[in-house]
């Protein structure tokens, strides 16, 4: 308890800096304020916000970029709550009694209860992230690269299987996104490798780029129709945003249950939390007095997923930063953030690098305090930004994006990728191929080749000895069944509609 | 005509088939060894990927296939399958978006990366939001000296500038 303080103080004497501070401040305003916006996410708002980070220290990249993720998990439930239109997927539960709740007049109970939940559920899950990261990081120190090269098979199994509607679409994904990883130079012999004389791809693509293209162009592109905002005013004033002593008291026990399960289903690789809220809202369903009014218009119906989906995303980050496998689209983008600032996720993140991991932490305790502030008294300027017109926002993330890309390695060569990698992933989109199996394959390849070659090399270049070692065999037994993910969503999904 | 999610389905199926086969002859063109010593080559997990993305391309033909068939058996016709996937909005959204970024592509070396992405900015907001020139014009150049501000003095990005320094 006593090195579990110390580790703490040591993270808060980081933010002690007002400049940290501020990117901690930063990072949760422009979070919440993208995830306000239809159609843009955390993995949106990150990728396109990772230039920020060029060149800054690695405490304060990761927290700017933390705070950007769980910022954009609260933003996602305002235009849930007031145009009925989830800013992520993790808020589409939202929309069930967050717009009928709009409808009654009562926008402002509905956002001041998804602020108070998503601030609850965020705060608590820091504190079991603080409890349960350094230990699985300790038990993850005897992993070899036989066990990292099949953790790294989970992570892409069960994120393929898991996101978009057809495992086969997610794995091609992921495939691709894997050989992209193998473009540039073979590291261990130092053959080149598609490169077809071209100098720029000698170091490989950069997943940054790729990421920008298909997260951020692609949702240029997409026709988001007219927003169509139509909200009482007086019911977003200050004084309406606070529930009634009754009506916490029916919340509280969704909001602690919602809590539990979103961070540990935000642990699991591919989960997430989407699941995380859906579950959340159909357990609340079930064990709240009034379940049968659920979907008209309860303040239970927004407390129960807020909850859930802010604890969820910070459960993401435990195996992220504990093992190097990240679960989501977002936190790969985190991750290779953290290894282009120079710090590489991992068991040994929490001994060779305390200090970023630890302020990390903090900030997160922070930010969750900053988010509740911005929640209650940023709400008038989060409903103006609704107002803003999709051409002007595009347009101004357009040249974000291609004076970012340029900026990661001085080239023109990476806008051109860039551009490239929109078109790609606006036709992914349209066909209904996820783009996140794609980016995790990109951060995790190099990683994944050199461990199963370092594995096969001890194994005397048998496969067999890799894949039957004890840890290794359980997490590739596992990563099959992660594979099957989207029937099990889908049945999880039906359960939830059919009650 | 018509694209529907089912032809779509069926082209991304063949262009998998298609650019794993590729990928698998270009590691043979390039002598990229799938073994080396009884270990595995540089060409060894470029041929597991081109192998697996063809997998996963016939798997998307096949499971096109079955759904289709299951549809027609049932004399329903499968909604997702039938959707359309052009649409007039997305269409106009991506030429210009595209085209604009290929602009600053091209141009960049010749004008500068601020005069051309400002000259974007203002033409996508003129053309795709229908505002006033002049209201266009000063997003633009909002827009610009925000971009230079962090980029250039906050980051000490070096940005490509024209002949006249800009």
């Amino acid at each position: 308890m006593e090195t579990l303080l110390q580790n703490l103080s040591l993270g808060f004497s980081v933010l002690a800096n007002p400049i940290v501070l501020l990117y901690a401040f930063g990072g949760v305003l422009s979070g919440v304020v993208i995830g306000a916006l239809p159609g843009l996410g955390p993995s949106v708002g990150i990728a396109v916000l990772l230039p920020l980070t060029y060149g800054m220290e690695p405490s304060a990249g990761i927290i700017l970029l933390a705070g950007i993720y769980y910022g954009a998990m609260y933003g996602g439930s305002i235009t849930a709550i007031l145009i009925n239109t989830p800013g992520d997927s993790a808020a589409v539960m939202t929309t069930l009694d967050g717009y009928p709740l709009t409808l009654k007049g009562q926008a402002g109970k509905a956002l001041g209860m998804a602020a108070y939940s998503s601030v609850m559920g965020g705060t608590v899950s820091v504190v079991a992230f603080m409890l349960f990261a350094p230990i699985i990081a300790g038990y993850a120190l005897v992993f070899g690269s036989s066990e990292y090269f099949a953790l790294m098979i989970l992570g892409l199994t069960s994120i393929a299987g898991m996101t978009g509607d057809s495992p086969s679409k997610g794995f091609l994904a992921a495939f691709i996104g894997l050989f992209i990883s193998l473009i540039g130079l073979d590291l261990v012999t130092g053959v080149q490798r598609y490169v077809f004389g071209n100098v720029h791809l000698f170091s490989g693509i950069d997943f940054i780029p790729v990421a920008m293209g298909l997260f951020g162009i692609a949702e240029i592109i997409s026709d988001k129709g007219d927003t169509k905002l139509d909200v009482d005013k007086e019911s977003l004033r200050f004084r309406n945003l606070f529930p009634s002593k009754q009506e916490w008291k029916e919340c509280l026990p969704h909001i602690g249950r919602g809590t539990g399960l979103g961070f540990f289903v935000g642990m699991l690789p591919g989960a997430g939390a989407t699941i995380a809220s859906f579950l959340s809202y159909s357990m609340a369903k079930k064990v709240s007095k009034r379940g049968d009014e659920f979907g008209t218009g309860v303040l239970e119906g927004v407390a129960a997923p807020e909850s859930a989906n802010n604890a969820a995303s910070m459960g993401a980050m435990v195996p992220m930063l504990t093992l190097g496998v990240p679960g989501s689209g977002s936190t790969a983008i985190m991750m290779g953030a953290l290894m282009m600032l120079g710090i590489t996720p991992g068991p040994s993140l929490f001994m060779k690098e305390a200090e970023v991991a630890w302020s990390l932490v903090a900030s997160m305790y922070i930010g969750n305090i900053f988010l509740l502030f911005l929640g209650i008294l940023g709400l008038p300027i989060f409903v103006r930004v609704l107002k803003v017109k999709a051409p002007i926002l595009n347009s101004v993330v357009l040249a974000f994006i291609l004076i970012g890309s340029y900026a990661l390695e001085n080239s023109m060569f990476t806008v051109g990728i860039t551009i490239f990698f929109g078109v790609i992933g606006y036709f992914m989109k349209k066909l209904k191929v996820p783009a996140a199996p794609m980016i995790l394959a990109i951060v995790l390849g190099y990683l994944t080749e050199s461990n199963l070659r370092q594995a096969l090399i001890i194994a005397d270049g048998s496969i067999i000895g890799v894949i039957t070692k004890p840890i290794s065999a359980v997490i590739l037994i596992i990563a099959v069944i992660m594979a099957f993910g989207t029937p099990i969503t889908e049945m999880i999904k039906r359960k939830v509609s059919a009650q | 005509m018509k694209l529907t999610l089912k032809k779509g389905n069926n082209i991304l199926g063949m262009t998998g088939i298609l650019g794993g086969i590729i990928i698998v002859a270009l590691a043979f063109v390039q002598e990229l060894p799938f073994m080396k010593r009884e270990l595995p080559g540089a060409g060894f997990f470029p041929i597991l990927c081109g192998v697996a993305i063809a997998g996963c391309g016939l798997l998307i033909l096949l499971e096109n296939k079955y759904k289709s068939k299951k549809a027609e058996e049932e004399g329903v016709e499968d909604k997702e399958l039938e959707t359309d996937l052009i649409n007039k909005v997305e269409l106009r959204n991506f030429a210009y978006t595209i085209g604009i970024s290929i602009f600053v592509l091209i141009m960049t070396p010749f004008i500068g990366m601020l005069v051309s992405i400002g000259i974007s900015v203002v033409a996508l907001i003129k053309i795709l939001g229908k505002e006033s020139i002049g209201k266009s014009l000063l997003i633009g150049a909002v827009t610009t000296l925000i971009l230079y501000l962090i980029f250039r003095v906050f980051l000490g990005v070096p940005l490509p500038s024209s002949y006249i320094g800009i």
